[in-house]
């Protein structure tokens, strides 16, 4: 499971918001997976079954703390980028644009933002932000539009506000 | 500031950039812990816990996230003990956390004690849980098929522990001299043999062959070897023989130990 725990604790991470409920969750994932192991279909990929079982955890943490969704996205406002701008003009710029995304996401539907989540932040295959949405494969580039169409209308909603 | 024109290239770019700025919280041991939880429900409800994990499981395990190595099902002190050994490495550091009692070390028909005997203080020495027995008792408690490496450098084992009281739960046997013998343990090599097969015994977390755990022929057979490291100071060789599920323990190559385990009868 080693080789797996830093992607699942991520994972559950971003659906917490909170590091010892994603630890929590992420443990009870694995040993509910180990125990389903029989019912674990051969053939198939093992990652997106198991993170299908640590999304569910972590909802069902969440879910228990009445959290509200979208505290997963707090920790990238404190983040620098690798690449920082040059100029403290093009910094100012940069962290006024996350900021506008960051509050564009927060404003939408929690299966957008996990559709968001899974394929850009956490940089899943759309096998497994599948098992993590619980839809169908073919369904997630379609949910993906979606988001994305959905967070182009928060941010213009944002721009006409200010 | 206005963006309805964003092209969707555009947004997943910033997006992924957003992505790379969370600082995730360090990720903690799961797979120790998860493993300590599933330790303690085998240790609770033992006969539950083997229905539930039949040794078919093992092969749709192995499709995904495939083997590992750890915990003998031995007695709830030896786990803990074999755990470390494989987990932090303590083998040769000398943390073993369930030691036999004095009481029973010094009893008179024990053999002689290879750790004491090399003037190892206790604090140094791995120690080994269960009851230390006498290599009679031993040949008698495996119904008289107590397997033995047949190297001349090893001798015969200086002390041997049974983690039970029946033959199923296995023995530890502790060799004092012959090969390398790391950091100041005094111990050599130590053999573990448990009837049954290697899945139950030895494999309980998982880890990918090929890695961690490769896999080897000894005498024909399968077998699997995993390499020190820094962690985990010495050499792991497992196989089956004549229905045991062995398992080696010794700071020497490869080829040697696989040579060791095929003098095993």
């Amino acid at each position: 499971m080693r080789g797996y725990q830093e992607v699942a604790f991520r994972t559950a991470y971003l659906i917490t918001g909170d590091a010892s409920e994603a630890e929590e969750a992420t443990q009870e994932a694995f040993v509910k997976a180990y125990r389903a192991l029989g019912r674990f279909r051969s053939g198939a990929r093992f990652r997106p079954w198991l993170l299908a079982i640590v999304a569910n955890e972590a909802r069902n943490q969440r879910r228990a703390a009445a959290r509200r969704a979208g505290l997963f996205l707090r920790a990238a406002r404190e983040g620098t980028p690798e690449n920082s701008p040059s100029s403290p003009e093009a910094a100012v710029l940069a962290a006024e644009r996350r900021e506008e995304l960051l509050e564009a996401l927060d404003g939408l539907r929690e299966q957008a933002r996990w559709a968001i989540g899974c394929r850009y932040f956490l940089g899943l295959s759309e096998e497994e932000t599948a098992a993590i949405l619980g839809c169908a494969r073919g369904t997630v580039k379609s949910r993906l539009s979606r988001a994305l169409k959905s967070l182009r209308a928060e941010i213009a909603k944002e721009g006409d506000a200010r | 500031m206005r963006r309805r024109e964003m092209p969707d290239r555009e947004l997943e770019r910033e997006l992924r950039e957003l992505g790379s700025l969370i600082d995730y919280p360090p990720t903690p041991n799961v797979a120790r812990a998860t493993r300590d939880v599933l330790d303690e429900a085998a240790h609770e409800q033992p006969r539950r816990f083997r229905r539930a994990f039949p040794t078919m499981r093992w092969a749709a395990a192995a499709a995904a996230f495939v083997l590992v190595v750890a915990v003998p099902t031995l007695s709830p002190g030896l786990r803990a003990t074999v755990s470390d050994w494989f987990v932090a490495g303590t083998l040769y550091q000398g943390t073993g956390v369930d030691a036999g009692s004095p009481e029973r070390q010094s009893e008179a028909d024990a053999p002689a004690a290879g750790v004491s005997k090399s003037g190892t203080s206790p604090a140094q020495a791995p120690q080994f849980s269960g009851e230390r027995i006498s290599l009679r008792e031993a040949r008698a408690r495996m119904d008289g098929a107590l397997l033995l490496p047949r190297k001349p450098e090893l001798g015969k084992p200086d002390e041997v522990y049974a983690p039970g009281t029946s033959r199923k739960e296995g023995l530890v046997l502790v060799y004092g001299g012959g090969l390398p013998s790391p950091g100041d343990t005094g111990i050599s090599l130590v053999l573990t043999e448990v009837p049954g097969d290697l899945e139950p015994a030895y494999l309980r977390e998982k880890t990918t062959v090929g890695s961690e755990l490769q896999r080897v022929s000894v005498d024909g057979g399968p077998g699997y070897w995993r390499s020190a490291g820094n962690r985990r100071p010495v050499h792991v060789l497992l196989w089956k023989q004549g229905g045991v599920a062995l398992r080696l323990e010794a700071d020497v190559q490869r080829e040697q130990a696989i040579r060791i385990a095929e003098s095993v009868r």
